[in-house]
């Protein structure tokens, strides 16, 4: 028997069985699809934890203060003012801490703000015009304050997008007053729409100059945060280091256990993210594994099925002259051509459905969820669904082709 | 010279180490050419004989010789290929691929021949022409009448040009009247174009067809004898 009509016999053979066939290829084409599916999002959503993270930067160290919270309880410790001035200043020093990029001290909270009769609740952010280099955010609209605004106390303020939105719909802003705890700030710049950039969300905020917000709004005179930019990645542990020896000194604290700060770099954020991340792979990998056993069980429930219910055919075959060898390839190739099409098809099924899942969570939640194409799944399910097709199909016709040509076909 | 000799055949059949014999040592020659009706009660082994004599199991004990040639010296692939061109096979139960047309389950044999798919057409219209049956080319064997279905499963025996066709209980699933022209065309094989036929039937009436009838019981055989008066399905026909 030539090559080609093994193949027509083999595509008459799944003709003839057109429901059968439709049914191992769907076996098939869910279980692919459903790896694919998980895969994708399982990508997608460490893509966008990950995404989050770059956007602060690898150099950047973030001083608390307060103790460290060594649990969800201890969140109230964070609510200190330990951080002063005069620390600000020493860290400033070269000689504390010589491998310092840039430290831009921060206060923040939430305020209403109101500009004639509309009013909005934005996050308030007291800042340096670092934050431009530190975040890459620039005014859309207008300009930043710049040193000379933070030296003054300038009453202006930058406006984020949805504030702006809010408060003066499409009209004109710049140089309009906003009011703020009976405090009037000018209006020199609106950012850009950029969504949520590494844990903030920029178009939900007003940003003015820190002594500003300390002196008119919060009337405090301690500092939130401050950020600090290590001048290059590999020294940023060595910049740590002398932070808190700084910090020590400055608050005459001989036992690191009794720090009032701490210290967070990307590195320590990225380590307690990497636990939830990993939780979240193993989850999908385990979903993922369990679709791929349900659809290979279904794969073979079905091969076993259909290759014992043709034990007469094949019968009938080898009694009109098939050998054991045509009998073998044609339910080979059988099984090649409903998993290599149940395969294809749930490729495609499965990259589309996690393309449509991309593309509805970032229209739906904003979010910046880029679609990937997880191929490591694509090819374990082909691969598992092509392995079971194989042996669940040729097993049995294996065994009905060694019988002799009369019991094969009295079989019932 | 004898086409089929067999000498001594015993064949049993094992199940839960329960040995049961089938076949008790049967011995005969059928020569080329000649028609021979093998008759028995159910169990007599008729059955068991006609697969061991058309290469579809093997015996357990005795010699078989087909064309001069032990059913021993072939391999699995051999006795493959003398079923395929030099036997054919009618069934009681038809054995039609189901879903498939009258051309194409006639064709079926061809599928596994060294014969050039450029003659299979024309052998396989020929064939069916020969039963009658030009007209239901493009019927699924669902479509057709047991007769007719009897008659697509003569014409893909058939279109190899077997020497011998095996038939058994040919017309056991058929109303008399298609038993009839099935028989009809039986008898031609043998007379008209001279091919041997070796038939397993229960019934007188049918074996009678034959030119000798050999009866079976209890795995031996109990009579072999010519047929002084044989049937003609023609007279019967019309």
């Amino acid at each position: 028997m030539t090559l080609r009509h093994v193949f027509k016999t083999s595509l008459s053979g799944l003709k003839a069985n057109k429901s059968r066939s439709l049914l191992t290829i769907l076996g098939i084409v869910i279980g692919i699809t459903a790896i694919i599916l998980v895969m994708a999002i399982g990508q997608g959503a460490q893509n966008l934890i990950l995404g989050e993270l770059q956007g602060m930067g690898s150099k950047t160290i973030v001083v608390v203060p307060g103790k460290q919270p060594s649990g969800p309880s201890d969140v109230a410790q964070t609510f200190s003012d330990s951080l002063k001035q005069r620390d600000l200043d020493l860290l400033q020093r070269k000689e504390n801490v010589p491998t310092l990029g840039h430290i831009m001290p921060v206060v923040f909270g939430g305020d209403t703000v109101s500009y004639q009769a509309e009013t909005y609740r934005p996050t308030v952010f007291g800042a340096t015009p670092l934050i431009s280099t530190i975040f890459n955010i620039y005014a859309k609209q207008g300009r930043f304050f710049n040193d000379d605004d933070v030296k003054g106390r300038a009453d202006v303020v930058v406006i984020g997008s949805e504030v702006k939105k809010q408060l003066f719909g499409e009209s004109d802003v710049l140089g309009q007053k906003v009011r703020i705890k009976g405090v009037n700030l000018t209006v020199i710049g609106v950012l850009p729409s950029k969504g949520q950039v590494s844990f903030f969300d920029f178009d939900k905020m007003i940003i003015v100059p820190y002594t500003t917000a300390q002196q008119y709004l919060f009337g405090i005179k301690y500092f939130n945060r401050f950020i600090v930019q290590a001048d290059s990645d590999s020294s940023v542990e060595r910049t740590v280091s002398d932070i808190k020896n700084t910090l020590r000194n400055s608050h005459n604290i001989t036992d690191p256990t009794k720090d009032d700060f701490f210290v967070e770099t990307q590195k320590d954020i990225a380590a307690s993210l990497g636990v939830i991340t990993t939780v979240i792979t193993m989850l999908l990998t385990s979903v993922a594994a369990i679709s791929l056993v349900v659809g290979g069980i279904g794969i073979m429930n079905i091969m076993l099925v259909s290759v014992t219910e043709r034990t007469k055919e094949i019968g009938l075959r080898k009694a009109l002259g098939a050998t054991q060898k045509d009998i073998l390839t044609q339910f080979l190739l059988e099984a090649i051509l409903l998993t290599g099409i149940g395969g294809l098809v749930g490729i495609a099924l499965g990259a589309g459905l996690s393309f449509l899942v991309s593309f509805v969570l970032t229209k739906a939640l904003a979010v910046n969820w880029a679609f990937s194409f997880p191929i490591n799944g694509a090819l374990l399910g082909l691969g598992v669904s092509a392995i079971i097709g194989l042996i669940f199909g040729l097993y049995p016709a294996r065994l009905a082709a060694r019988k002799s040509p009369i019991e094969a076909l009295r079989y019932e | 010279m004898a086409l089929i000799e067999v000498k001594n055949l015993e064949k049993s059949y094992r199940d839960d180490n329960v040995e049961t014999p089938a076949l008790r040592g049967v011995s005969f020659k059928i020569d080329s050419g000649e028609f021979v009706a093998i008759m028995g009660p159910s169990g007599s082994g008729k059955s068991t004989l006609l697969h061991i004599l058309g290469f579809l199991d093997r015996q357990s004990g005795g010699q078989y010789l087909f064309d001069g040639k032990t059913i021993n010296q072939y391999s699995d692939d051999e006795l493959a290929k003398v079923r395929n061109e030099k036997m054919g096979f009618v069934f009681q139960t038809f054995n039609l691929l189901a879903r498939t047309n009258v051309l194409d389950n006639v064709k079926l044999p061809l599928l596994y021949s060294s014969i050039p798919e450029s003659k299979w057409e024309s052998l396989a219209l020929q064939a069916i022409e020969s039963v009658g049956l030009s007209h239901r080319l493009a019927h699924e064997s669902s479509q057709l009448s047991g007769g007719e279905r009897q008659r697509v499963a003569i014409a893909r025996a058939l279109v190899m040009n077997p020497k011998i066709i095996f038939a058994d209980e040919p017309t056991g699933n058929l109303d008399s009247k298609s038993g009839q022209a099935v028989m009809e065309i039986i008898q031609g094989l043998n007379e008209k174009e001279g091919r041997t036929v070796v038939l397993i039937t229960h019934e007188t009436y049918t074996a009678e067809h034959a030119q000798r009838i050999m009866k079976l019981m209890d795995g031996r055989i109990e009579s072999d004898v010519k047929v002084a008066k044989r049937q003609k399905s023609t007279e019967f026909m019309k």
